[in-house]
């Protein structure tokens, strides 16, 4: 093999340069282009999966659907969350979409951390760490956002699962008789959210 | 292949003469101006106020991937949100990652606060923004560039050093040049031609000009020195003043719609049915229905509370029911047979533990037909053959006891029992009743004994009076209460009542003999009474604060003049 002449060994060095600042004027247009330009978050449906997840076993079902309750009756139930975080993050847990329809200063709900059970049946949950105390769902509504969502859960990188133990109880210990008879057909809902967010 | 290239090229070459050389120049080349030029592109716009951060984490991604260089511009407060576009925003108080972030806004609120969203994350963020928390739109992203900081900053010193080698070589085969021994190099050239404002290297480019290349080696390495310097720190260190963004993962699982709704339970008792009017006695045409209902009225189906019924205001009236209290069944306690005696206009009222009572309409119990006698006088105590004190009137009354003042019904009296011969005599028996009441007059009796009174008449229910005593002449004392229960000076537990009797035991109400009474064996004991001797009243002298003053077993005797004294039954004081 010769070596390169002079001529093209001149070409190839002197079109290097500006090729190269071509190529990257043109990463920038085409980028900025694409992140900016774009109205759709969903551009080819191309989510991120598995880079964080958040789930839980109540196959959508919600936890609480209560009817007729009478005073001084109570319950509970589980759920179980799964994390399968890529990065080290963190869960807590939030009221939101509180429809306060009369019971919301009676109903009180507690929650429980720990493991064991399942959204059907709580047999076999075992408590562990801090627990939520009882509060009316008119308190647990002010714990309304990741921000100041309770019973903060680490969790690393992989597959972690917890079990969420809840409480309530409809308490209208505070009433005369003429209270207490007030609340019939009342009610009040909430969702309870666990969100999380990495490190 | 550019290394065979340069190992098996013509040995007449020098290695930097052969095509392997020549291209590791131009990448070098190529590679550090794209570099050179990104790093421009990153940091000239920001004399034009664009701000850039280095975007840290990879949400946005595949857009915006980690290490880009993302340029924002500021927002006028009165610009309109850019829906749809990639923000950089203040990251909500309380988040997992202070500082700010990188999403795209997505939707508006009812509440006109902003939803936010990583290109990468399924669901929204949770914590939604105001207007003003926006610091600006993405309006230029630099790829890559930013990726040194970023290694340096997450503490991925393996890839920062092997870039800074990389650069650092490339630099080298930069400095080295692609020159044939002879030649002038036409790296300056190039390089003055190129988009890289720095001026290191067209010094560096004059430095390699017009020298042969073994000499240059050497000569150009202090000038290539700087080069690499300025290139470095372009590279790394432009980067971190930038700031640093994050682009967030976030994840979240609900458990939605959780409800509870209170039931009905039981407050009231409500008449369903009141009861009708009647007459005195005789069961209500239609009789009360009490249902056990809840706050809004409606009857409990499961409900068995027992229910009891009452008058509202009985004065001296009273209500009969078959069964009172009645159990409610599927919440409806049904009362039967429920009567009213005496005339009136009355309520009912309803009561359960724990519910709110409930009253009747009110309802009127008027005089029913004639069904019974009765007593409305009864005859009282007297001498043999001696009318009564008190002479007896019977009443013609309706099933509740109230006087059928229209009856004229003629109505009899007989002695019960009719005992061994007495005879019962009146001014006129049987007699006609006047306003519904016979009035008899004159009744009296042959025979000692103790007797009641029987009212007939015909198609009527008999009246028996309260029994009375007819007696004879006084006779004898006996003891009908006999002392009891004493310690030495203190006054018996039972005091001693002692009755005037006639012959058959009959007490005479008209005695008021007095009697007096004595220890009978008194050895020494003494008896003392408030009032001894004492006068008999309506034939019975009933001694008070009668005590012995010494212990021992003792009777008493009481006396009265003309009768049989009496002993009581032995007394014993302690």
């Amino acid at each position: 093999m010769h070596a390169p002449s002079h001529n093209v060994r001149r070409a190839i060095l002197f079109g290097t340069t500006p090729v190269a600042v071509l190529l990257a004027g043109l990463m920038v247009w085409q980028g900025t282009n694409a992140a900016f330009s774009a109205d759709t978050r969903n551009i080819g449906n191309h989510w991120e999966t598995g880079s964080v997840a958040l789930s839980d076993d109540d196959t959508g079902l919600a936890m609480f659907n209560v009817q007729n309750v009478v005073p001084g009756q109570s319950g509970s139930r589980c759920i179980v969350v799964t994390a399968t975080p890529s990065v080290p993050s963190t869960i807590k847990t939030y009221v939101q979409s509180l429809q306060a329809d009369g019971l919301e200063n009676h109903v009180f709900v507690s929650m429980e951390q720990g493991s064991g059970g399942s959204f059907g049946d709580c047999t076999g949950f075992v408590a562990a760490g801090a627990a939520a105390p009882s509060m009316t769902l008119v308190t647990a509504a002010t714990y309304d956002s990741y921000a100041n969502g309770v019973l903060p859960w680490v969790v690393g990188a992989g597959t972690s699962t917890k079990t969420y133990k809840i409480s309530w109880v409809f308490d209208t210990g505070a009433l005369d008789q003429a209270g207490i008879d007030a609340l019939q057909g009342k009610s009040a809902s909430m969702n309870i959210e666990w969100e999380l967010q990495n490190n | 292949m550019p290394l065979d290239s340069v190992v098996a090229g013509p040995r007449s070459l020098s290695p930097r003469e052969g095509w392997g050389w020549l291209l590791l120049a131009a990448l070098a080349r190529a590679y550090l101006s794209l570099l050179a030029t990104l790093a421009a592109v990153a940091l000239l716009p920001m004399l034009f106020g664009l701000s850039g951060s280095v975007v840290q984490s990879g949400s946005m991604r595949p857009l915006i991937n980690i290490g880009d260089v993302v340029l924002t511009q500021a927002l006028p407060e009165s610009a309109a949100a850019p829906m749809g576009r990639v923000i950089i925003f203040r990251a909500p108080v309380g988040s997992a990652r202070p500082g700010t972030e990188l999403h795209r806004l997505v939707a508006v609120n009812a509440d006109g606060s902003l939803v936010t969203a990583g290109d990468a994350n399924a669901d929204p963020d949770s914590s939604s923004l105001k207007r003003s928390d926006i610091l600006g739109q993405g309006r230029l992203l630099i790829p890559w560039i930013g990726l040194p900081s970023v290694w340096a900053r997450t503490g991925a010193y393996g890839r920062l050093a092997l870039w800074v080698i990389m650069t650092i070589l490339a630099v080298i085969v930069l400095v080295l040049g692609p020159g044939k021994p002879g030649r002038a190099s036409p790296a300056p050239d190039d390089l003055s031609g190129s988009a890289l404002p720095r001026p290191g290297e067209a010094g560096a480019g004059e430095a390699a000009s017009g020298h042969e290349v073994s000499t240059q080696d050497r000569s150009a390495i202090r000038p290539m020195a700087r080069i690499l310097g300025t290139l470095l720190i372009v590279g790394v260190l432009s980067t971190p003043p930038l700031g640093m963004t994050s682009a967030a993962f976030s994840a979240g699982t609900v458990s939605i719609g959780n409800s509870w709704s209170a039931g009905t339970w039981p407050t009231h008792l409500a008449f369903t049915t009141h009861p009708s009017g009647s007459t005195g006695g005789i069961a209500f045409a239609t009789q009360p229905v009490i249902s056990v209902r809840d706050g809004a009225g409606v009857t409990i189906p499961g409900s068995a509370a027992p229910v009891t019924l009452s008058l509202t205001t009985p004065g001296s009236a009273a209500l009969t029911c078959a069964t009172n209290p009645v159990t409610a069944v599927a919440g409806v306690a049904r009362f039967a047979g429920c009567t009213v005696d005496k005339v009136g206009t009355y309520s009912l009222t309803a009561t359960s533990t724990g519910l709110a009572k409930a009253v009747s309409a009110s309802f009127t119990i008027t005089v029913g037909p004639a069904a019974k006698l009765g007593f409305t006088v009864d005859p009282s105590s007297s001498a043999v053959s001696t009318s009564f004190g008190t002479q007896p009137r019977v009443a013609i009354q309706d099933a509740g006891g109230n006087t059928r003042t229209t009856s004229s019904a003629s109505v009899k009296l007989t002695i019960t029992p009719p005992t061994g011969g007495a005879t019962l005599t009146c001014s006129t028996n049987p007699r006609n009743t006047s306003s519904g009441i016979a009035t008899f007059s004159s009744c009296r009796i042959n025979r000692a004994g103790t007797y009641t009174l029987t009212a007939t008449a015909t198609g009527l229910t008999a009246a028996v009076s309260r029994s009375f005593i007819v007696f004879g002449a006084a006779s004898k004392l006996a003891f009908t209460t006999n002392p009891s229960g004493a310690t030495g000076g203190s006054g018996f537990v039972t005091q001693p009542v002692v009755a005037v009797q006639d012959t058959g035991g009959n007490t005479v109400a008209s005695s008021s003999a007095s009697v007096t009474l004595t220890i009978t064996n008194p050895a020494g004991a003494t008896l003392t009474c408030i009032t001894n001797p004492r006068a008999a009243a309506s034939g019975v002298a009933t001694f008070t604060g009668c005590r012995i003053d010494r212990p021992g077993t003792y009777t008493l005797t009481a006396t009265a003049t003309g009768l049989t004294s009496a002993v009581s039954t032995s007394l014993t004081i302690t």
